[in-house]
């Protein structure tokens, strides 16, 4: 008895936790939904913000005083990073706000760095190419040498698959010297070499320090980044551009945003709000007159608009109707008690991902039970011995529905034996 | 009182809301051959599968030596030989690889049973059972029943797809076996005529009802068959305590009863209904079943 | 006992067995052909790189093998036993019915395990000639689950057959079908790489859940709900 008793409730479980699953997934899937948050530029020849609203079938430019601006207007407006039109058109300006404006400047400048929590919380590389930065050639080249930091740097040739006892000491040496603790606790860079240059990795050792590692003339390059009292790294995107204003960006568990300036390592920080590197979009847009910083939680954007000295010019809230608020996801919040996943958009790690929307779901589970209940009255079972049933789906609605179903647990009144349909 | 190997107490079942039986009672001694008969969908299969614990019974009970057959322990298990519907078997072995597997599960394995019933039969050792007729997989099954040598043998429809040839075959077998040391047997068959020489006791059930209960020889001598010449006969006579079926051609009336003659003319006055020249019929076992039971 | 019931299992599938294991390791070797081929074609740090990043470039071939394999097992060993209620010369045998179903299902379990366990040795191996632990541990944790898979579908098998309701059966065909796609998860081609190297644990745990449910299929058989 007691052992028929666990099997249905393992089953139980199983199907619950399946159909918790799929059937969200499947309703999501029917009624898709996606946020059109607001694009939000800033106009050197306004001196102010230009807020692109809607979907992209009809969206509208605005400036904050409520003017709006057709495409054509809005791209003279924003010179900075529509200059390939503004160049095909003719008509590019010399010099704004003072600065000459010259396609290969301009383009120099342009680019865009993403933090997405998925990336954060990522699959770390399992072996990095050790690149030689400083090359007696042209372009880089990719290396044969592969290495990860663990209880040494260890260095593999993947030509013959075997550790490269020489060169892993020399490295793991120069890392000690700098106070390293091995093993490293994550590494940051481009193990690519479509790049122009190479400034190879940014490592966080088992004691939370900073350091930036290379290989330079195929000896090892090691530098301690000093970091402010109580600060964490959490992920770092390396940029290796042109530019040559900064080695990256960071991200620290108090979700503060810093810059390291190329050569000083001087660290800058981006004041930015309302960000979480947990679950929120980053994006640090930048052109030749500012840097925009965006962060987006949802249905909500904040956009922070920067010299190029990293200095607040002016910043930018606003929100669209979150998804649960819609008909679609009110709906799903009233028949859907709870959703389980395995994979996250914040994370590219499969694990349990369980989630609850609100409490609505409590009248429909409420709903759902009685007419279990008045099923069972009509079919004259025995209630007493049902209690079970109705109790899966008082607690999981729906999904307990589908659990009972396939149970049939009831009994007639007055009788030992088990319906059978 | 005889030793019970099975008791069947107030069984009631309900496919759903649909009645099958209810109330069947019976008792299968130790020694004897119980026969339980029944037209197609009377619950005969319902019963067997009952009684080997493949059914749990809406309610009521079934005992097994003692043990509720819903719940029979490993060692019961190993004292009923089971026949099922059809000789079914694992057709992907052949004739000597079932035999090895069977052995397995039964310390008092008797290999040489076996093999004597298979010699008789046109097949090799290496012969798979699915490439067989029908009449080869029933000695097969019987083989392997006569070797394991059970005190309790269920035989659900035994006669099932085989030709007069095999049928007999297989009573004979059956014959020599429950001679041999106070086994006991319970069969259903819906063919009769096989069982008369072999039954001991028998249940006769209908369609939801138990019809009668009683050893076969008693069945045979107190169930009689009278044939008699109605004048003016109505177009239907209610069965009652008496009159257990009736069957009215023109005027050519059969009466089966459990009562004698002197009874049964009685009976017939105090209904008066006029007669004449009644006279009583000798039956076989069909007969005596389909008198019982009605020919629809 | 138990020898007899391997015995007739044994003799049920023991076709599809040594069909499943020779389709297994023909894979595997291809696998491992087409993984030294590239070796020896493109610079190895070309492959070190790709494979550091992707985990398993050259497996995806195997991704499905070891569902195909408990798929065709499962149905190979239970069909015979529903076909014409065979199951219940199973359950009359004088053992404990939970004893002899488990034994059933682990006989099936034991004997993918044993084709598997193979497949894994063979490519591990090979593997570690060509890459450093790290990669080859990176490889053990993308086809992990896809083993796993072929493990959950035969236990849904398993219950499935036994299980005698048509309406449940297509209920926990379709829970049975929700389990295996959770374990492949793992790469959505085109989409995000997912691994399961924080988790994998949890999946093999998952394994024990699902397979004594046989005994309620069982259970139902001898209730004879239908």
């Amino acid at each position: 008895m007691k052992k028929t008793l666990i099997l249905k409730l393992l089953l139980t479980i199983v199907i619950i936790a399946m159909a918790s699953i799929y059937l969200p997934e499947f309703y999501w899937k029917t009624f898709p939904h996606r946020y059109y948050l607001p694009r939000v530029a800033y106009s050197p020849i306004l001196n102010d913000l230009l807020i692109t609203k809607g979907d992209f079938k009809k969206a509208r430019i605005l400036d904050l005083n409520g003017n709006s601006y057709s495409s054509k207007e809005y791209e003279a407006l924003v010179p900075q990073t529509a200059f390939a039109q503004l160049v095909f058109i003719g008509q590019l300006p010399d010099t704004v706000n003072g600065v000459h404006f010259t396609v290969p400047e301009l383009r120099k400048n342009l680019f865009r760095i993403n933090f997405e929590p998925a990336e954060i919380d990522a699959i770390q590389f399992l072996m990095y190419p050790l690149i030689e930065s400083k090359p007696n050639r042209a372009s880089l080249s990719f290396p044969h040498e592969f290495f990860c930091i663990k209880r040494e740097f260890q260095v593999v040739d993947s030509r013959t698959n075997l550790v490269l006892d020489n060169m892993s000491s020399r490295y793991s040496l120069a890392l000690i010297d700098r106070g390293f603790k091995f093993p490293a606790k994550e590494m940051f860079g481009n193990p690519t070499t479509r790049k122009p240059f190479d400034e190879g990795y940014f490592v966080i050792d088992n004691e939370d320090k900073f350091y930036h590692i290379k290989r330079i003339e195929d000896e090892p390059f090691v530098r301690k980044i000093n970091l402010p009292d109580g600060v964490k790294v959490v992920h770092m995107v390396v940029a290796e551009r042109d530019l040559r204003e900064f080695y990256g960006f960071f991200v620290t568990e108090d979700n503060r945003l810093f810059m390291i300036e190329n050569n000083t390592y001087n660290l800058v920080e981006l004041p930015i709000s309302d960000y979480n590197y947990k679950t929120s979009l980053l994006s640090i847009n930048a052109d030749i007159l500012y840097r925009r910083v965006i962060i987006i939680n949802d249905n909500k954007i904040s956009v922070l608009i920067l010299d190029r000295n990293y200095k607040v010019i002016t910043t930018f809230k606003d929100s669209v109707t979150h998804k649960d608020e819609t008909t679609v996801g009110q709906v799903a919040s009233f028949i859907f008690p709870f959703t389980l996943q395995f994979t996250s958009v914040n994370s590219q790690y499969i694990n349990l991902y369980p989630s609850i929307n609100g409490f609505n779901f409590i009248i429909v589970n409420i709903i759902l039970s009685g007419l279990f209940l008045l099923f069972l009255i009509i079919r004259k079972f025995d209630i007493k011995s049902s209690i079970l049933p109705i109790a899966i789906i008082l607690v999981t609605g729906i999904y307990g529905v589908i659990a009972v179903s396939v149970l049939r647990d009831f009994k007639k009144k007055n009788s030992t034996g088990v319906s059978n349909e | 009182m005889k030793n019970a190997v099975v008791q069947v107490k107030n069984l009631t079942h309900h496919y759903g809301s649909r009645l099958i039986f209810e109330n069947l009672n019976f008792q299968i001694n130790q020694g004897s051959i119980f026969g339980l008969l029944g037209k197609n969908g009377t619950g005969k299969t319902t019963t067997i599968n009952i009684l080997n614990g493949f059914l749990e019974p809406t309610s009521g009970k079934c005992l097994v030596f003692d043990e509720d057959s819903y719940k029979l322990s490993p060692k019961t298990k190993s004292r009923v030989g089971f026949l099922i519907e059809g000789h079914i078997q694992y057709s992907f072995m052949n004739i000597k690889q079932i035999e090895k597997y069977y052995s397995g599960f039964y310390p008092n394995w008797k290999k040489e049973a076996y093999w004597e019933l298979l010699r008789k039969l046109q097949v090799t050792e290496t012969q798979k059972i699915s490439k067989m007729s029908c009449g080869q997989r029933s000695q097969i099954a019987l083989g392997l029943l006569l070797a394991q040598n059970p005190d309790l043998l269920i035989l659900d429809d035994f006669s099932m797809g085989l030709d007069a040839g095999y049928r007999r075959l297989f009573i004979d077998y059956l014959t020599d076996y429950i001679h041999a040391e106070g086994k006991t047997v319970f069969i259903t068959s819906h063919i009769i005529q096989d069982l008369e020489d072999l039954l001991d006791d028998c249940v006769i059930i209908d369609y939801k009802s138990v019809l009668m209960t009683m050893p076969i020889r008693d069945f045979m001598s107190k169930f009689k068959h009278f044939r008699c010449i109605l004048e003016n006969p109505p177009s239907s006579i209610n069965k009652d305590e008496i009159i257990k079926n009736i069957e009215i051609i023109k005027n050519k009336t059969s009466i089966y009863t459990f009562a004698d003659e002197a009874t049964l003319l009685q009976h017939l006055e105090k209904l008066g209904l006029k007669h004449s020249g009644v006279q009583q019929v000798k039956m076989s076992l069909e007969d005596a079943f389909i008198g019982l039971t009605g020919k629809y | 006992m138990l020898k007899s019931l391997i015995y007739k299992e044994w003799l049920k599938v023991r076709w599809t067995f040594i069909g499943l294991a020779l389709i297994n390791f023909f894979v595997i070797i291809s696998i491992c052909v087409s993984l030294a081929n590239a070796f020896s074609m493109v610079d190895a740090s070309k492959i070190y790189a790709d494979t550091a990043a992707m985990q398993g470039l050259f497996y995806f071939d195997f991704r499905y093998i070891p569902l195909i394999s408990g798929l065709l097992l499962g149905i190979v060993q239970f069909y015979p036993e529903i076909n014409s209620s065979r199951i219940k010369l199973t359950l009359h045998l004088p053992m404990k019915e939970s004893k002899s179903l488990m034994s059933m299902q682990l006989f099936g379990i034991g004997a993918l395990v044993l084709i598997f366990l193979v497949d894994a040795i063979i490519l591990l191996n090979f593997s570690s000639k060509y890459f450093p632990s790290e990669i080859v541990d990176g490889i053990t944790i993308t086809i992990l689950p896809w083993i796993l898979s072929g493990l959950v579908i035969y236990i849904f098998v398993t219950i499935v057959f036994v299980e005698p309701s048509w309406s449940r059966r297509v209920i926990i065909g379709f829970t049975g079908l929700a389990f295996v796609d959770v374990y492949h998860l793992g790469t959505i081609f085109g989409g995000t790489i997912y691994t399961y190297s924080r988790s994998w644990w949890m999946f093999v745990l998952f394994l024990f859940l699902i397979s004594p449910l046989i005994l309620w299929s069982g259970n139902n058989y001898k209730r004879g709900v239908k």
